[in-house]
């Protein structure tokens, strides 16, 4: 219960939010299908959209939590799909638009025959998200070479657990922007100053382009990615890629899979705005300040993302969000939440 | 079709009586119709040679553009694979046509598709430009005006038939706020939209359109000056073509059917072609009824379907 409130969610890694988002829902599964013997997968899926758009509700920005959700949503579907027989479609494709013979209709298919598929297809999601972090470490730490000079921005718990991987077996040195405005880069270089073969330095944020040319890469982690290769990342991070652009520097993007959301940079505007004070000494009365926490940055700037699935080019990103996500759940509506307010308290 | 009826007088009538009927769905109920005809036809291949057949005989129809080619190839294809092993051929021929519909009602279908795809990335205060006339795009904008979004459209003329002409009457109809641009307007008009809106007549293997002549050029101006350009395109224009330049795109495919497809060598008349080439870097988007992909992917699902 008390995962729910706003200091202690902070601190927890994507991946076990994912993981707790999908406990809940899975506990919730269980219990629709046992109090409703009548339940059909149509239920299921209806119940577990709404869980989705009460995700978005409380938090805009969350993309993992819409994610897990429709990761379980996929699961439901294939396993009613399966139930229903071979010639019945999931995937959307040219080849499946021509030779799929009828639209697929989960209301035939009954919950209970569902449960024991769906609860180890759920067991295993919950173990790919437990290792999330670990597998993205060792496809990042290939990555580093020996001697390089690797850029990064702030704190990520993915990106310095990369470093420390790749430190194992070869020196090399990091810069780290120290990120306003909360100045996470110094809480990186804590941490770096105690792994032995890198050799950390910490630079402002405006610093960055001057020391470009110095840089065989830059490695950052995101909040969110887009479909479209956008980014929701951390305050300075469109300003570093311009950079690293103009100077021609790969630009390595370390997330887990969960993070990647069907959303759309164009589309997308959400972002949080932080209180001033800790930028500004005084109250400035005749001036408007924003404080953004994050970056909405345009795609064409990522050479590539490294995720627990291995190294993905930003042309096919599509590709790795069709495998995780089905095409229906993609946008998931306000509209679908009627009356459910209950959702939170059903644990 | 009436006994007296070649397909190709089916084809244009069809085309005739509905005003935007999509070339795709007039060309599959044709094909339907000819395979229900062909009662001499005793077998497979000889029904595949009389869909071959007709869909030449189609292409030379005047209001037939790039995407009877596209059609006809994936018609051709959903014949091929299916499970044909009935012991008479009356069966068999039933199971074509019933195929034959499934295809034609998944078409019918996919414009809504696209539509819903596309309509978040209509904004408030959004400011669009559009190249000559296309069905899809029309449907997307009256789709958003209904939904009391504010925007604006700027039209090119889209020369030789105007065709920019009748986009910005029915935009205006629907009461959405357009204007008319010339076509050599558009590096001037780029500066003020934050988007392109194309349709397409077919979407080739490599991810770029064949489209209304002046599209190669607006998407050659938006790149340069940083607008997205957005492509709404069915799934049944995707044609197993690779041109890597303008030469390489099939005469068929550039000049009317009514115009001389030869070129004189001795300094005659060339006519000016009536589509172009747009390859696949100067798009961002393709909004499709099998979802939102960038250009590459439309190599992928089209070997996933030939292989």
């Amino acid at each position: 219960m008390q995962q729910q409130q706003q200091p202690a969610a902070k601190e927890l890694h994507s991946n076990q939010l994912a993981m707790q988002v999908v406990r809940r829902l899975s506990k919730r599964l269980q219990k629709r299908q046992q109090a409703e013997s009548g339940a059909t997968a149509a239920d299921l899926i209806q119940m577990v959209r709404r869980e989705a758009v009460a995700c978005a509700g409380r938090d805009p920005v969350d993309a993992v939590s819409q994610n897990a959700c429709r990761r379980v949503l996929k699961i439901l579907r294939e396993e009613a799909v399966h139930s229903l027989g071979a010639s019945a479609q999931l995937l959307s494709s040219l080849q499946n638009n021509l030779f799929s013979e009828r639209p697929i209709d989960y209301s035939q298919v009954k919950a209970d025959s569902l449960r024991d598929a769906v609860s180890a297809a759920i067991k295993e999601l919950l173990l790919e998200l437990e290792t999330s972090l670990d597998d993205l470490r060792s496809h990042g730490a290939a990555h580093i070479g020996e001697n390089e000079v690797v850029l990064t921005l702030g704190y990520s718990h993915s990106v310095a657990r990369v470093l420390q991987t790749a430190a194992a077996t070869r020196k090399f040195q990091v810069i780290v922007c120290d990120s306003g405005p909360n100045f996470s880069g110094s809480r990186m270089l804590q941490l770096l100053k105690t792994v032995p073969q890198i050799d950390a330095s910490l630079i402002t944020d405006a610093h960055a382009f001057a020391v470009m040319s110095r840089v065989h890469r830059c490695l950052l982690s995101a909040q969110t990615v887009f479909a479209d290769g956008g980014l929701r990342a951390e305050c300075g991070t469109h300003g570093l890629l311009l950079a690293a652009k103009r100077h021609s520097v790969p630009v390595l993007v370390c997330t887990p899979a969960h993070k990647l959301a069907p959303a759309y940079h164009s589309v997308e505007r959400a972002n949080v705005y932080l209180n001033p004070a800790c930028l500004l000494e005084e109250n400035l009365s005749f001036a408007e300040v924003h404080c953004p926490k994050y970056d909405l940055v345009p795609p064409g700037l990522v050479t590539l993302f490294v995720t627990n699935l291995g190294g993905l080019a930003p042309a096919h990103l599509h590709r790795c969000l069709a495998e995780q996500y089905h095409q229906d759940d993609y946008s998931i509506d306000a509209g679908e939440a009627d009356g459910d307010a209950s959702v939170l308290d059903e644990e | 079709m009436g006994s007296a009826e070649s397909p190709l007088e089916m084809f244009n009538r069809l085309m005739g009586a509905e005003e935007d009927k999509s070339a795709v769905e007039a060309q599959i109920q044709t094909l339907i119709a000819v395979i229900q005809q062909s009662e001499e036809a005793q077998t497979v291949t000889e029904v595949r040679e009389k869909i071959v057949e007709t869909n030449n005989e189609l292409m030379r129809s005047h209001l037939a553009n790039a995407s009877v080619r596209s059609g006809g190839e994936l018609f051709l294809r959903y014949i091929t694979m299916t499970e044909l092993d009935q012991p008479r051929f009356d069966d068999t021929r039933r199971v074509l046509i019933s195929r034959g519909e499934n295809f034609l009602s998944r078409i019918r279908q996919s414009l809504d598709r696209i539509m819903s795809m596309a309509l978040p990335f209509i904004n408030h205060g959004t400011r669009v430009l559009l190249h000559s006339r296309s069905k899809v795009v029309l449907a997307l904008l009256k789709r958003a005006a209904k939904a009391q979004l504010d925007f604006q459209c700027t039209v090119t003329q889209s020369l030789p038939d105007k065709s920019g002409e009748r986009m910005l009457a029915d935009l205006q109809q629907a009461g959405i706020n357009a204007s008319l641009v010339l076509d050599a307007e558009v590096g001037v008009a780029l500066e003020r939209v934050d988007m392109v809106l194309l349709g397409a007549e077919a979407v080739t293997q490599s991810g770029g359109i064949v489209n209304k002549i002046g599209t190669y050029t607006v998407c050659l101006c938006a790149h340069a000056l940083n607008v997205p350009v957005y492509v709404l395109a069915e799934s049944c224009k995707f044609l197993r073509a690779y041109p890597l330049n303008q030469a390489d795109l099939d005469l068929e495919l550039r000049y009317p059917a009514s115009a001389e497809r030869t070129r004189t060598k001795s300094g005659g008349q060339c006519r000016s072609p009536i589509t172009d080439y747009t390859p696949p870097q100067y798009l961002k988007l393709l909004f499709t009824d099998i979802g939102i992909v960038p250009p590459s992917a439309v190599s992928d699902e089209l070997t996933k379907l030939y292989l």
